[in-house]
């Protein structure tokens, strides 16, 4: 999908060049020619191009590599991807290929462009603040993690229907006014401010990949969904 | 209709930001493409539409 959009980037790139410029030679007569130039030129092609931008805001950005792309991400998505030993809530889904894709969206389906207006301008409010960086790490998430999008996953199956504990959690979480969060019991999603915070010793390499010598995050998924394999194969 | 100089100039700094945030999608290529480029080319096409309307309406059209 990636190099379509890439493809017809460009497509609309050369059009429109050629556009413009045939559109400046021949501005001074208002003829039907200038005027379908006009019209592609200037409404249909650009707006083409606002709608393949638009692809990459709302869908694209679904993409775990999309949120690890901002630097103020990388301790979590650190964490999460390349962290062998880390045991908060996302690396634990991560490196057991417990989400197949869009691992960051899956529990955050409620955050940033994708949900609802009022996550929509947070989105753009945290754009806002990374660009101009008027923010300070450890960041910390604003209000309450709506435990809902665990449920979503974990609704009906049967490890989890298994867990006589977890009735009256999902009757508190479907209140009106739930007090419980799965965190509660299952720990933290991602590491702690503490370890987040610049000059700390876990800081350096949650904020820097390369330490650990990996170059893709793929390369280290595809790795541990071949040792859960051979470990299958192996019983 | 006028010249579309202006209309021009817009969508040239609006595709200028958007083709290259579609190829090397990023944090600061976005935040322009979300705050630069989309109003550029919405003003762009804004004022054509708008050239079009008076002009429809100066020829007693609409």
């Amino acid at each position: 999908m990636e190099t379509i959009l890439d493809v017809l980037a460009i497509f609309v790139l050369i059009v429109e060049v050629i556009l413009l410029y045939q559109l400046r030679a021949n501005r001074h007569e208002l003829s039907a020619k200038v005027r379908s130039m006009v019209l592609f030129g200037i409404i249909v092609f650009p707006l083409l191009a606002l709608l393949l931008g638009n692809y990459h805001v709302f869908v694209s950005s679904k993409e775990s590599t999309t949120c690890q792309s901002c630097h103020v991400m990388s301790p979590m998505a650190n964490d999460m991807m390349f962290d062998s030993h880390s045991q908060t809530l996302a690396a634990r889904h991560y490196q057991n290929g417990w989400i197949a894709e869009h691992e960051c969206y899956s529990c955050h389906a409620d955050y940033g462009f994708q949900g609802t207006m009022k996550a929509k301008l947070d989105g753009y409010r945290h754009l806002m603040r990374y660009v101009t960086k008027t923010y300070t790490e450890p960041i910390r998430y604003r209000g309450e993690f709506n435990s809902m999008n665990c449920y979503g996953c974990h609704q009906g199956s049967r490890t989890f229907e298994a867990v006589d504990e977890h009735a009256p959690v999902v009757e508190n979480l479907m209140g009106d006014d739930p007090s419980i969060s799965c965190l509660n019991c299952h720990g933290r999603a991602h590491p702690e401010p503490s370890k987040r915070t610049p000059g700390s010793k876990e800081y350096k390499w949650l904020s820097d990949p390369k330490v650990k010598e990996v170059v893709n995050a793929q390369e280290v998924k595809d790795y541990i969904n071949t040792l859960a394999a051979s470990a299958e194969q192996s019983k | 209709m006028r010249k579309v100089f202006i209309e021009s100039m817009l969508v040239i700094v609006g595709l200028a930001i958007s083709i290259p945030y579609i190829i090397f999608p990023n944090p600061y290529l976005m935040f322009l493409f979300v705050f630069v480029a989309q109003p550029c080319i919405g003003v762009a096409v804004a004022l054509v539409l708008w050239e079009v309307y008076k002009d429809l309406t100066s020829k007693d059209i609409l």
